[in-house]
């Protein structure tokens, strides 16, 4: 599978050579090739060049209300996760929905969550990246606990806010943690 | 570590029920959002290429996040992060490119376009745009390899991993692309300057 410096030239091997994903031999092999091979040399040095410039790339700074918005999520949950069933998007999570018979749309970012199983729990966690949100060890109740959010999202623009409405319509692809018994 | 789950099923679906106890120090939402937050975004930004895309990538993340929490095991939760912008990403890409095929659906509204007031655009644009530019021009299976190498420094076994390919696939795409960055670069680099909107 691994074209060599048999055929002439580098190929892909230049990239796993500029990566350092060679092994050793293979390395060797590809270095004395480039040592008597001005384009494969000029091409790897390219993509050096190209790699670093990559590198160099200022980190772009997520905006705050993003931040904001994704840290209140465990204050609007009013659960623990396992026990949240998404009202939306719970059955159609494991099947393939069509784009176009998906239900009437609730306003962005109003993905409502309905607790599955009304017995007790704490509510997860405080707002984010907000303030030191008192966190409630009160009983889970069938709506997310909008007076609590509400003295300490004066910074987002939705008092309101809840865990927001999956976007684009993916509700169809669920990401398994990497281990554990949830899929 | 889960020992106090157990699983109902439920008109066929399958629904976990937690004891009150929780067995495992579960890191708290707050330290989950602070460490990985920014990285999400970048890999958001750099894969999407515009700040409304980034933004809903990174929100949709921390909504699977959030929700599988449950079962997050220390050490793998950059790799697991990793792998669920990435997918979102390319579902997202491909959602797009069968709506543009088959019609368009009811939430129309995603795909008029960034709304975003014209400052931001063009800050956005002067950020590094030749590059960004030359990033949204690869297709979307060569720009997450090449961003998963060159910009989040993953090696082509994670990688691999990641997109669910062999080796020799990752070391093909990451090639092919950076050849087509290149070109692409040189295009732009004799115009030089900024262009309007």
């Amino acid at each position: 599978m691994t074209r060599g410096v048999t055929r002439g030239h580098l190929g892909d091997l230049a990239a796993a050579l500029v990566d350092g994903e060679l092994g050793h031999d293979a390395r060797d092999r590809a270095l004395a090739h480039l040592a008597g091979c001005l384009e494969c040399r000029a091409e790897v040095e390219s993509q050096r060049r190209l790699k670093a410039r990559l590198a160099r790339l200022v980190d772009p700074v997520p905006p705050a209300e993003l931040a904001a918005r994704i840290g209140s999520f465990a204050s609007c949950a009013a659960a623990p996760p396992g026990r949240r069933v998404l009202r939306r998007g719970s059955r159609s999570a494991r099947r393939p929905a069509r784009v176009g018979r998906r239900p009437v749309r609730q306003p962005r970012g109003a993905l409502r969550l309905t607790v599955a199983g009304a017995a007790g729990g704490a509510v997860l966690g405080a707002v984010g990246f907000l303030a030191a949100a008192p966190t409630g060890g009160t009983a889970v109740p069938a709506r997310p606990v909008i007076h609590q959010i509400n003295e300490q999202v004066s910074l987002t623009t939705n008092p309101l806010m809840e865990l927001p409405e999956p976007m684009f319509g993916i509700t169809t692809v669920s990401y398994p943690a990497p281990a554990g018994p949830m899929r | 570590m889960m020992s106090t789950m157990t699983m109902l099923r439920v008109g066929g679906d399958r629904v976990t029920v937690h004891s009150a106890a929780v067995p495992y120090a579960r890191p708290s939402w707050d330290d989950v959002v602070r460490d990985h937050g920014a990285r999400v975004y970048r890999l958001a930004f750099r894969l999407a290429g515009n700040r409304p895309d980034a933004e809903d990538l990174t929100q949709e993340t921390f909504v699977r996040v959030f929700r599988s929490l449950d079962s997050y095991t220390p050490g793998t939760f950059e790799g697991w992060l990793h792998r669920i912008t990435t997918n979102l990403f390319l579902d997202l890409v491909r959602r797009r490119a069968r709506i543009r095929f088959e019609g368009l659906p009811e939430d129309t509204e995603r795909l008029v376009g960034p709304e975003l007031p014209p400052e931001r655009i063009i800050d956005d644009r002067l950020f590094d745009g030749d590059v960004q530019a030359a990033l949204d021009a690869l297709p979307a299976d060569f720009r997450a390899a090449v961003v998963l190498c060159d910009i989040e420094g993953l090696s082509y076994e994670e990688i691999a991993e990641t997109l669910g390919v062999k080796l020799g696939t990752v070391r093909s795409r990451i090639h092919r692309g950076r050849a087509q960055l290149r070109d692409a670069l040189a295009d732009r680099a004799p115009v030089g300057g900024r262009r309007s909107g």
